[in-house]
C-alpha cells in the first residue's frame, strides 16, 4: 500500500463497522450452519458410527458416546432441512456482501460520497474486498474451529480417539482421505468454505464490471453455471466422439474444478454417494482432492485481479448502467450461446428430438437477456447477427472437436522416451480383478506403443477390452479402451502380444505376490496328453515358465501344447495360458514327468466316478462341435488309449492351441478342454468328417465313452 | 491554482465537456454558470476525482486530481444529489468526514450546528431537501478543506437559510482562504458572492472573468433615434457588440457589450436623441451570453 493510503485501515473499519449489521447475520449464519453440518455429515454419513464402534479395542467407546452418536443420528435429517436453509442465507450473504460494500458500483449517490474520498482507487478497492470478505468469508473460518469444538463435545469423542481420527493427508494420492467424523465435517466445511468463498468472488467480479445490483447478481450465478455447462458439453463430445477414449480423469474432473456449481455439484455427490455406500467405502468416496481446492483458490485469486482490474477501468460515470465494462457482458452472452450451441451439438449426437425446441428457447432466452440489457428494440438487427454469427462459430467448434476427434487428441501415442511405464489393461492379459500388467523397461513399453499404433491406424473402436495406459514422466496418465484390438489385428497383435506377454517382465509380474490355491491343466499334442497338474506341480511349473521366459524359448519354434494356470493370491482370482513350444525344455521336462499328474493323485481334481480316476481313462473330451455356425451339445471323449488311434491323431493335428487368452481369428469349430483349442474355418470341415468317422467307428464296435469316464478339471 | 487545460469528457457519444480550458484562482469564489447540461456538475466531478477526463489535463497546484489521494484530502465534494449519506444521522455523518479529512474541525462542524440546529439522531433520509443541503454543507465546511466543490447548493434553500448558508461560505473565504467553486442556477446568490464567474456552454467556456468585469462590459440601454435603425447599422462602431435590439414607438432598448464610454460614443454617432445606460443583473447577462452562444432562448 503506498504511503498516500494513510486512509486505507480507517476506510477498511469503517466499512465494517458500516455494514455491521450484515456481519453479525452473516456471524449467526454460520454458527448455525457448520455445526448442524458437522451433526449432519458426522452422523448420517453411514459407517461412522462402525468405524468408531470398531476401535473399541484401541480406545473403547463409552456408554454414553454411543448414545450421544446414536441421537445425533436420529437428528440428522431434521437438521438436514434446517442445514439448507441456514447454508442458501450464507450464499446470499456472500453473494451480496460485494454489491453493499461496493454500494458506489451501483448507486451513484454513493458513487459521489465514495470516491471523492481521499483514497486511491486500489487502496478503496483492496479495503472493500478485504471487508467483504471478512463479512461473508470469515467466520466461516472461525465456525470451522468452533464446528471442530461442537461436534467433539456433542459426540462425546475423546481427545484419545481424536488421535486415532486424526485427518489423513496423504500426499501420494494427492486426496485428503476423509474416513472419521472429524474428516466429514472437514469435508462439508471444505465444501462450504470453497462454495461460498466462490461466490463471493464471482460476485465481487461482477459487481465491480457492472453498475447495477440486479445485474451482478444475476450474473453472478448465471455466468459460473453457464461456463460449467459450457465445459461440460465439451467434455462429453470430446468423450463421445474421440475414440480410444472411455474415460478421461483430467478430462472429466474439469467440471469438479469450477466454482461455484461445479464443485458444489461434485461435493454434493460425493456426500450423497458416501451415504449409500458400504462403511468401508466411505473415505474412498469422501476423498476430495486437493487439486479442487487449488484451483478453487486460483479461480477466486484470477476472479480477484479480474475484479482489481475492472476497477481500474471503470468509468464512475456508468454507475447505474447494466454494465460499467461492456466488453464483460459480451463475453457473457458469447458464452451463453456457445453454452446453447454446445448442449445443442451433444443432444443433436444423441437423440434428434427437440432440437427445435431447443434452439426456440436459445433464441428467446439471448433475444429477453438482450432486450433487457439494451432497452430498445432498435438493436435486434444487430442481436440476431450476434446470435447467428456466434452460433455459426460455436458450431463450427464444437463440430471441428468431434470429427478431429478433440484436435487429434485420440490419436495421440507417447513418445516412447516420455513414458514412465505403461499398463495393459485386464481383458488383455484374461486377469479378473487386476490392474493390468505394468511395463518400465523401453523394450516392453515400445511394444504396447506398437499394439497401440496399430489400434490408431485402423480405427479401432473405443471398448473396454484393451486398455492401455501411459504414465509419462512429467506426471501426465494418457488412458485408451479399445474393443477387441488383438483379434482384428492378428497378424501383428498376436505376434507383439505373444512376446510381451511371454517376457520376463510379464511372468514375473503374473507369478508376483503370495499365491495359493494353486492347480493347471495342459495339453501336449505330440503324445496327446491331457491332463492337471497338483499344486506341487504347478509350482514347479510356474518356475519352468518364468526359466524358459528368460531364455526366450516361449516364443521359438513351434507350438506344441499349451498348459493353463489357476491360482489365487491376495488380490483375486487368476489364470494364465500359455503356449507350450518345442523349445520349452523346462516346461515340457514338468509336464512329461507323470509323478505331477493330477488323476495319479487326484487330490485337487476330482474323478466323476471311479472309473474315471484309473489312469486309462478318459483324459479330454470335445465340447459344443460348431460347425457351419450351427451348434451341438454332443460331447467327444477321447481316452488315453485312443491316443494310438491314427484319426484322433489326424484330429488333434487340426487343432490349435488359443494361448494367452487372446481373441483368435478362428473360426471356433470345436472348443476342446481341459484347455481351449480351436479349429479354424478352413479345417472345420475337415475336423467333423474326422469326428463323424471315429463316432462312427465307436458306433461300429459298440464302444460308448460318456461323461462316467471323465476325469474333471478344477 | 486549478488548471484544467483542453478537457474533453464523453458519455457515449455526447460530448460533455469539449476541449475546455479555464483556469480558477485560489482563495476565490468561483461561480459556475450554464444551462441544463452543460457541464457543471461534470467538470465539479472531475476537479473532485469521481471521474476521469478522456483527454487534457485538470491539475491543483500542478498536481493531476485524478487517483491522487494526497490532494484529493484537499477537497471536499457536496454533490447535488440529495440522496448523498441519506442512510446516515448528521451524527454519522461527522463522523464519517471526521474519519477521512485529517483537517476536520469539530469547532467548525459546533459553530455552524449552532446556527442551523439540525437533528443530530435523525437519519438524513427522514430529513426535507433543503436540510439534507444544510447537513452536507456544515459537513463539508467543517472538513475545512482548502477546496470546496458544491454542486448546486443552495437548491432546495428557503430564503433564510439560503442566507445562512452564504454567510457561512463567505466566512469560510475571509477566514480560512477556502475556494469555493460553486455551481447554481440562481445567479443572484452567485452574484451576491462570487467574486469570480464562469459560464460554460454545450462542454465549453463562454467565458470566465472576475464578476465586476463581466458586469462592467455589459449593459443596457435605452434610446430613441430619429430614423429606425437596426443591428447592422452598429457594425462600423468600434468596440461594441450589440446583443440585442428592439423598438417599441420611437424608443429602442439595447443591450450592449462594450465600455460605457465606447457605448455612448455609438450612440451619439447614430444621433440619439437621449441615451441612458443600465448596469445588468448577472441573470440578464447570462441570459444575454446564453443567446448570444446560440442557446435557442427568446426573451422579450
Amino acid at each position: 500500500m503506498k504511503l498516500t493510503d494513510r486512509y486505507f485501515s480507517r476506510y477498511f473499519f469503517y466499512k465494517l463497522f458500516k455494514h455491521k449489521v450484515l456481519l453479525i447475520v452473516s456471524l449467526v449464519a454460520n454458527i448455525l450452519a457448520l455445526p448442524m453440518m458437522a451433526i449432519i455429515t458426522s452422523s448420517s454419513v453411514e459407517g461412522i458410527y462402525n468405524i468408531l464402534a470398531n476401535l473399541t479395542e484401541e480406545a473403547p467407546l463409552s456408554f454414553e458416546t454411543r448414545t450421544a452418536l446414536e441421537n445425533l443420528a436420529g437428528s440428522a435429517e431434521n437438521a438436514f432441512v434446517i442445514c439448507i436453509f441456514v447454508f442458501a442465507a450464507l450464499t446470499i450473504i456472500s453473494l451480496a456482501a460485494p454489491t453493499v460494500v461496493m454500494s458506489y458500483n451501483s448507486k451513484r449517490s454513493d458513487s459521489d460520497m465514495y470516491l471523492s474520498l481521499p483514497i486511491s482507487t486500489k487502496g478503496r478497492f483492496l479495503a472493500d474486498s478485504l471487508a467483504g470478505f471478512v463479512i461473508a468469508v470469515l467466520p466461516l473460518a472461525i465456525n470451522f474451529l468452533g464446528g471442530f469444538i461442537f461436534i467433539q463435545k456433542a459426540a462425546g469423542i475423546s481427545s484419545e480417539h481424536y488421535e486415532l481420527f486424526n485427518t489423513l493427508i496423504t500426499s501420494d494420492i494427492g486426496h485428503i482421505c476423509v474416513c472419521n467424523a472429524y474428516d466429514t465435517f472437514f469435508f462439508a466445511a471444505t465444501t462450504g468454505i470453497i462454495t461460498v468463498t466462490a461466490v463471493y468472488f464471482t460476485s465481487l467480479f461482477f459487481t465491480c464490471c457492472t453498475g447495477r445490483r440486479a445485474e451482478s447478481i444475476i450474473y453472478s450465478l448465471a455466468t459460473p453455471l453457464v461456463a460449467l455447462l459450457t465445459i461440460n458439453n465439451l467434455v462429453t463430445l470430446i468423450l463421445n466422439t474421440t475414440r480410444g477414449i472411455t474415460s478421461w480423469p483430467e478430462l472429466e474432473n474439469i467440471p469438479a474444478h469450477m466454482p461455484v456449481f461445479g464443485t458444489l455439484f461434485a461435493g454434493m455427490g460425493r456426500f450423497t454417494k458416501a451415504r449409500t455406500v458400504s462403511s468401508e467405502m466411505v473415505p474412498e468416496v469422501l476423498a476430495f482432492p486437493v487439486s479442487v481446492i487449488i484451483s478453487a483458490i486460483i479461480i477466486c485469486l484470477l476472479l480477484l485481479f479480474a475484479a482489481y482490474i475492472c476497477t481500474k477501468k471503470r468509468k464512475a460515470e456508468n454507475t447505474g448502467k447494466p454494465f460499467a465494462i461492456e466488453l464483460i457482458y459480451k463475453v457473457v452472452m458469447t458464452l451463453l450461446v456457445v453454452c446453447f450451441v454446445g448442449l445443442l451439438v451433444v443432444s443433436f449426437r444423441n437423440n434428434q428430438s427437440g432440437l427445435a425446441v431447443s434452439i426456440l428457447i436459445l433464441f428467446a432466452i439471448y433475444m429477453a437477456l438482450q432486450l433487457f440489457h439494451y432497452k430498445s428494440i432498435k438493436k435486434i438487427p444487430m442481436h440476431l447477427l450476434h446470435l447467428v454469427l456466434t452460433s455459426a462459430i460455436a458450431f463450427g467448434g464444437f463440430t471441428l472437436i468431434g470429427l478431429s476427434e478433440g484436435f487429434g487428441y485420440g490419436n495421440y501415442i507417447p513418445n516412447i522416451d516420455a513414458v514412465q511405464s505403461v499398463t495393459v489393461g485386464e481383458s488383455y492379459t484374461g486377469f479378473i480383478n487386476r490392474d493390468g500388467l505394468i511395463y518400465t523397461d523401453k523394450e516392453n513399453i515400445e511394444m504396447v506403443s506398437q499394439l497401440h499404433k496399430k489400434c490408431v491406424d485402423d480405427n479401432i473402436e473405443t471398448g473396454h477390452q484393451f486398455r492401455i495406459t501411459y504414465k509419462l514422466k512429467n506426471g501426465t496418465v494418457v488412458s485408451r479402451s479399445y474393443i477387441d484390438a488383438i483379434s482384428v489385428h492378428v497378424d501383428l497383435g498376436k505376434e507383439i502380444g505373444n512376446t510381451l506377454l511371454s517376457s520376463p517382465a510379464t511372468i514375473d509380474q503374473i507369478f508376483g505376490g503370495e499365491i495359493s490355491g494353486v492347480e493347471s491343466s495342459f495339453v501336449l499334442k505330440e503324445d496327446l496328453t491331457a491332463s492337471g497338474l497338483s499344486e506341487e506341480g504347478t509350482k514347479e511349473l510356474m518356475e519352468a515358465i518364468k526359466l524358459d521366459s528368460n531364455a526366450k524359448n516361449l516364443t521359438n519354434g513351434k507350438v506344441i501344447g499349451a498348459a493353463e494356470l489357476f491360482w489365487s493370491n491376495e488380490e483375486s482370482f487368476n489364470n494364465f495360458m500359455i503356449d507350450v513350444t518345442e523349445n520349452c525344455k523346462n516346461i515340457l521336462s514338468v509336464l512329461k514327468n507323470k509323478e505331477n499328474y493330477v488323476y495319479a493323485r487326484y487330490n485337487h481334481f476330482y474323478a466323476s466316478s471311479e472309473k474315471a480316476a484309473e489312469p486309462d481313462s478318459i483324459c479330454m473330451f470335445i465340447e459344443n462341435l460348431t460347425v457351419d455356425n450351427s451348434s451341438t451339445d454332443k460331447n467327444f471323449y477321447i481316452r488315453n488309449k485312443d491316443k494310438e488311434n491314427d484319426k484322433i491323431k489326424a484330429l488333434f493335428e487340426l487343432m490349435e492351441f488359443s494361448s494367452y487368452m487372446l481373441s483368435q481369428p478362428y473360426h471356433v469349430a470345436i472348443n476342446a478342454s481341459p484347455i481351449s483349442m480351436y479349429v479354424s474355418e478352413e479345417n472345420a470341415d475337415e475336423a467333423e468328417r474326422l469326428i463323424k468317422e471315429i463316432e462312427a467307428e465307436r458306433e461300429k464296435n459298440g464302444d460308448k465313452p460318456d461323461f462316467t469316464d471323465c476325469l474333471l478339471f478344477g | 491554482m486549478i488548471k484544467i487545460q483542453n478537457v474533453t469528457k464523453k458519455f457515449g457519444a455526447q460530448n460533455a465537456l469539449d476541449n475546455l480550458t479555464l483556469e480558477i484562482e485560489k482563495g476565490c469564489a468561483y461561480g459556475l454558470l450554464g444551462s441544463n447540461g452543460a457541464g457543471k456538475s461534470t467538470l465539479l466531478r472531475l476537479l473532485s476525482g469521481i471521474y476521469i477526463q478522456d483527454s487534457g489535463s485538470i491539475t491543483i497546484d500542478d498536481i493531476p486530481v485524478y487517483d491522487n489521494p494526497a490532494l484529493k484530502e484537499k477537497i471536499f465534494f457536496v454533490s447535488d444529489d440529495t440522496a448523498q449519506f441519506t442512510g446516515m444521522t448528521l451524527l454519522q455523518m461527522k463522523d464519517f468526514v471526521k474519519t477521512f479529512y485529517k483537517t476536520y474541525n469539530e469547532e467548525v462542524f459546533n459553530s455552524l450546528w449552532e446556527i442551523l440546529k439540525l437533528p443530530l439522531d435523525k437519519k438524513l433520509s427522514d430529513f426535507s431537501k433543503g436540510m439534507r443541503r444544510q447537513a452536507v454543507v456544515i459537513c463539508g465546511l467543517s472538513a475545512c478543506t482548502e477546496y470546496l466543490l458544491l454542486d448546486e447548493a443552495f437548491d432546495g434553500l428557503d430564503p433564510a437559510m439560503r442566507y445562512a448558508v452564504k454567510q457561512m461560505l463567505i466566512d469560510a473565504i475571509i477566514d480560512r482562504g477556502v475556494t469555493v467553486i460553486i455551481s447554481s442556477h440562481n445567479l443572484k446568490e452567485i452574484e451576491e458572492f462570487c467574486d469570480t464567474v464562469g459560464l460554460i456552454h454545450e462542454g465549453k467556456v463562454i467565458f470566465s472573468r472576475e464578476l465586476d468585469s463581466v458586469k462592467g462590459n455589459i449593459h443596457k440601454v435605452q434610446t430613441s433615434f430619429p430614423e429606425e435603425v437596426s443591428k447592422e447599422d452598429f457594425a462600423d462602431s468600434d468596440n461594441i457588440e450589440i446583443l440585442s435590439l428592439k423598438s417599441s414607438g420611437s424608443v429602442t432598448a439595447l443591450v450592449v457589450k462594450g465600455s460605457t464610454e465606447d457605448i455612448e460614443k455609438a450612440m451619439e454617432g447614430k444621433n440619439a436623441r437621449f441615451c441612458d445606460i443600465i448596469p445588468l443583473s448577472l441573470e440578464e447577462i447570462f441570459i444575454y451570453e446564453m443567446k448570444g452562444a446560440g442557446y435557442n432562448y427568446e426573451i422579450d
